[in-house]
């Protein structure tokens, strides 16, 4: 790796040395994990429920099945997975943030989830678990926050099991002119001022819509995943593109 | 294809009612529970669209895209998806030609039995919203009501038929049409008779002229 000092990456709009990101994006959450379900029904109209629905559909997770759930935050995927992958399976639910972690564990036992999930802090990057452990590995809304985004699907393809399945549930770009004009409009005025009234924090939500814009469109993620070595890559356009959900299989 | 976010937004709203209602019948859930890991793919023709029925065993999931091939696949056009829906014979209904079944047919008897056996609890379903007292009240009523309506049906009918069948003497009794159906049957049976008889006459002429001859 190169020098890191030299090196820059985005923050939404800005340009920061690669080694500042991290922990930039860790403050944006640090600030929102408390209201970050709230927030996310607000925001998208309770529409991230479906899309999240539909990944579930796409992972033809099974009883039995291990699952990791990266980036996952407060846990809307682990909880169905959880009730998926039954007795038998496994969950894990990883996040490289803390606080977002916490209320995702708050969040789960609340509802009575346990005894088949368990949570690890992690980077996606280098995720700490040993070559050919998961069946299915999702990231929903956090790709685009990776800093290394190449390292962290390479990462994800090490730890799938051959024939096991990555899963990308991200921001990408809409394909219709009318839509995509109501959406920066949308995203870019509408957004920051929710952000400052409901929890008076305009910097994180502005840059949610800077970085959805800078996050690789769905024709370049899916180069992407096959050049980090997954086979029989595709996607689907949820949402008129809004949200695009990418799918790659470990060879 | 449609939006997924379409496909699921629909197919999210109906699987909550349907789980709500399935929730208040135990015995229906129970039943569901027995048909686990099997699933039927419902394929809406005209509109392009499919989703898959998966019971579980405290639920049933609808999805609209699924890998596992499906054990039986119902093709329908939405119109007659719905009049299925609405009919009280759905055997006679699925045997009409606008509907294509795949794969085993028998799950798909399975379900309509199932769906047959249903009874909706409806008490149980206003209580959640109102509370009990006042949930069983509003039933009570309601069922009264019913019951009023069917007898006063019954007795109307039974007013009706005696009025044209003795004030008007318009139609004829039930005891009346039955003799009379029984006389009829008679003299059936004494015409086939006759007629045998006649043949049979006829055939012996028949045979003593060609033994004249």
């Amino acid at each position: 790796m190169s020098d890191s000092t030299t090196t820059t990456t985005d923050f939404g709009y800005e340009t920061v040395p690669t080694h500042e990101k991290e922990q930039r994006v860790a403050e944006v959450f640090h600030s929102v994990a408390q209201k970050y379900d709230i927030m996310n029904d607000f925001l998208s109209g309770g529409v991230h429920r479906l899309w999240k629905r539909f990944t579930i559909e796409v992972s033809g997770v099974r009883a039995g099945n291990k699952v990791l759930d990266i980036a996952g935050g407060t846990g809307d995927l682990t909880l169905k997975f959880s009730k998926l992958v039954g007795e038998k399976g496994q969950v894990v639910l990883a996040d490289i943030n803390e606080s977002m972690l916490r209320v995702g564990r708050d969040r789960l036992m609340d509802r009575g989830v346990a005894g088949n999930v368990e949570y690890v802090q992690a980077n996606a990057e280098c995720l700490p678990f040993p070559d050919n452990s998961f069946d299915v590995v999702t990231i929903a809304f956090g790709l685009r926050n990776v800093t290394d985004k190449d390292a962290a699907l390479r990462s994800m393809l090490r730890v799938l099991k051959p024939g096991g399945r990555l899963l990308v549930l991200e921001f990408s770009k809409t394909t219709h002119p009318l839509l995509s004009k109501i959406y920066d409009t949308y995203s870019f005025s509408l957004l920051p001022i929710i952000g400052k009234v409901v929890v008076d924090d305009a910097d994180s939500y502005r840059y949610l819509a800077e970085s959805i814009r800078m996050h690789p469109d769905q024709e370049t993620l899916e180069t992407m995943m096959g050049e980090a070595g997954f086979v029989r890559t595709s996607y689907h356009n949820m949402t008129g593109g809004i949200v695009a959900l990418h799918r790659g299989i470990k060879p | 294809m449609i939006d997924p976010t379409i496909t699921m937004a629909v197919l999210a709203g109906i699987e909550n009612v349907l789980n709500r209602l399935l929730q208040r019948d135990p015995p229906t859930l129970a039943r569901l529970a027995r048909m686990q890991e099997r699933s039927l793919c419902i394929r809406i023709t005209d509109l392009g669209f499919e989703c898959f029925v998966r019971p579980q065993a405290d639920a049933v999931r609808l999805l609209g895209y699924d890998e596992q091939a499906a054990d039986a696949t119902l093709n329908a056009s939405s119109t007659a998806l719905l009049s299925l829906l609405v009919s009280d014979d759905i055997a006679h209904e699925l045997h009409r030609n606008e509907f294509r079944i795949e794969g085993d047919a028998s799950l798909i008897i399975e379900l309509q039995q199932i769906a047959r056996h249903y009874e909706l609890d409806f008490e149980g379903l206003m209580a959640n919203v109102v509370g009990d007292v006042a949930a069983h009240s509003v039933s009570r009523q309601l069922e009264q009501g019913a019951r009023w309506l069917s007898s006063s049906n019954a007795s109307l009918q039974n007013a009706v038929s005696e009025y044209l069948q003795e004030e008007l003497n318009m139609l004829p009794s039930a005891n009346e049409v039955e003799c009379f159906m029984d006389d009829l049957q008679q003299t059936r049976l004494d015409l086939d008779r006759l007629e045998a008889r006649i043949a049979q006459l006829q055939r012996r002429f028949a045979s003593t002229d060609h033994s004249q001859d």
